[in-house]
């Protein structure tokens, strides 16, 4: 989407003000977005994102990147909301906490370091709901197989490895 | 039955195990972000999940004092009674499960056990997340686990905490190591009431810290596990500590405080209750169950005196001999 002010760059701050109930929507760059706030016509806006950093508050303080210290993120995330709650990344990094299941996809990218410095680079095991079951049970079935299958072939096991490629292929292809 | 009128295992230590799971359903805005329209549909959605079994107590009905005393019975969260939209509690009689509806996930299932039983805990609070699963479409991601509103509780969404009396560690100054060991094991030490509260009575709670990449299964084997070796060195520690003679002299007071005096304010009980408790688990004291003493915790406390005896109004003064009075009573 283009900037709706100069109508040249690539909008990708998106701001929303609700005043009396009136709601006004803007789409701009970032340029238009910092003049557009040095001559008052939207206020607490790249000043108010750019607080964050200081006022994240406690625990998550070091948990969350600040949002304008990570480059390269910064422009990306002040526009993007999650489309179910209407959370933007500077929501999350305000108290630590998610809009909506959906902003953990929405906002991979961005969670993603946080999720690592708090409990590490890993993968959840576990407990899973019925539908996810299954296909979690496939997904290890088909990972060891496949690893049975490699250690065949170096092991030249050729009839070994057939078997287990027929085995992998049929699991593929139920999927 | 409470887990307060209930026996358990390891009781001189362990007071008792809790398991608790955070869950949310695929679609709505967690709690924080959820109009009233769809708390009530997710209050609906769960209520019907869980059927007659369960009875539903809207808490936003509730006057503070009533809260207070739920978070004193540790049946809510602090964090609930803070909770601005519709919000509630369900509970079962059958099998002391009970699910906080609309706190900061949309559910909370959480069972509290007496003395060491976490797999216990863990096994019923496990049949209710069946329950849910069948009826709700459960936030769920193959890499992040259950998904909630905090990063923190990803993966499985259980806090297993247990929650200890350590007389003979916290006296002889190790609470301070024994904290920065657990850590090292993604495990945490916190006062009784949760975060941020103070150790009163020598009581703490030991609970998981990491939930991803973790199961259900380990996260409870590596906590009893490491209160198993707590509840042998801290027998250890008491066997030493109650050769002291000051320290037999002033179970023997607290006792006779807690028989005979006329007013105890909460913070002379919460002082005095240590060294009862302390003086039953080393025979010091006898007569006196396990049971009584903690439904002392949970009794004496402000809200629950000034509910019980009706006197909604009561004030501080009027509290302490309430207190006193209740506790005579409890342990008779």
């Amino acid at each position: 989407m283009l900037c709706q002010r100069c109508k040249k760059k690539e909008a990708n701050v998106f701001y929303r003000e609700s005043i009396n109930g009136k709601e006004t929507n803007y789409s701009v760059c970032s340029d238009c977005a910092r003049e557009m706030e040095e001559k008052g016509e939207i206020k607490n806006h790249l000043s108010h994102f750019e607080s964050h950093p200081t006022g994240f508050g406690d625990l998550f303080s070091s948990l969350f990147g600040a949002v304008s210290a990570v480059p390269g993120v910064r422009e990306a995330t002040l526009g993007k909301r999650c489309s179910l709650c209407g959370a933007s990344y500077s929501d999350i990094a305000k108290n630590g906490k998610t809009g909506c299941p959906q902003c953990y996809s929405v906002f991979s990218g961005e969670l993603s370091g946080t999720v690592n410095r708090i409990h590490g680079n890993t993968a959840h095991r576990g407990r899973a709901p019925k539908a996810w079951k299954e296909k979690l049970d496939r997904t290890a079935l088909l990972e060891s197989l496949k690893k049975e299958l490699s250690e065949s072939i170096k092991a030249e096991e050729f009839e070994k490895a057939a078997e287990l490629r027929d085995k992998i292929r049929a699991i593929e292809k139920s999927n | 039955m409470k887990w307060y009128e209930m026996q358990g295992k390891n009781k001189d230590v362990v007071i008792s195990s809790r398991v608790r799971l955070a869950r949310n359903i695929e679609g709505y805005p967690f709690p924080t972000r959820l109009d009233e329209k769809g708390a009530q549909e997710i209050i609906s959605k769960v209520r019907e999940a869980f059927g007659n079994e369960y009875t539903y107590t809207d808490l936003t009905a509730l006057s503070p004092l009533e809260i207070k005393g739920y978070i004193e019975r540790q049946e809510i969260s602090t964090d609930m009674a803070k909770a601005k939209g519709p919000h509630g509690l369900l509970t079962s009689d059958k099998n002391g499960v009970s699910i906080m509806v609309c706190e900061e996930d949309h559910m909370r299932l959480q069972c509290v056990m007496s003395g060491l039983a976490l797999r216990e805990a863990y096994e019923l609070v496990a049949e209710a997340d069946d329950k849910a699963d069948s009826a709700l479409d459960i936030a769920f991601d193959e890499k992040l686990g259950y998904l909630t509103h905090c990063p923190t509780n990803l993966g499985t969404g259980m806090r297993a905490s247990v929650m200890v009396f350590l007389p003979g560690m916290t006296m002889s100054r190790q609470i301070q190591s024994l904290s920065s060991q657990l850590q090292k094991l993604g495990l945490t030490v916190r006062g009784m009431y949760g975060e941020g509260s103070a150790a009163d009575g020598c009581i703490y709670q030991i609970s998981n810290q990491v939930t991803l990449g973790i199961t259900e299964e380990e996260t409870l084997d590596k906590l009893s596990n490491i209160i198993d070796q707590i509840v042998v060195s801290e027998r250890q520690l008491r066997e030493s500590i109650i050769k002291s003679d000051e320290l037999c002299d002033r179970i023997a007071r607290a006792e006779g405080v807690f028989r005979y005096a006329k007013m105890i304010s909460s913070s002379e009980f919460m002082k005095l209750y240590a060294d009862l408790r302390l003086g039953v688990s080393t025979d010091i004291i006898r007569g006196i169950s396990y049971e009584k003493l903690d439904s002392l915790l949970v009794n004496v406390m402000p809200a629950n005196l000034m509910l019980d005896s009706e006197q909604l109004s009561a004030d501080e003064k009027q509290r302490d001999k309430l207190r006193a009075e209740k506790i005579r009573t409890i342990i008779g």
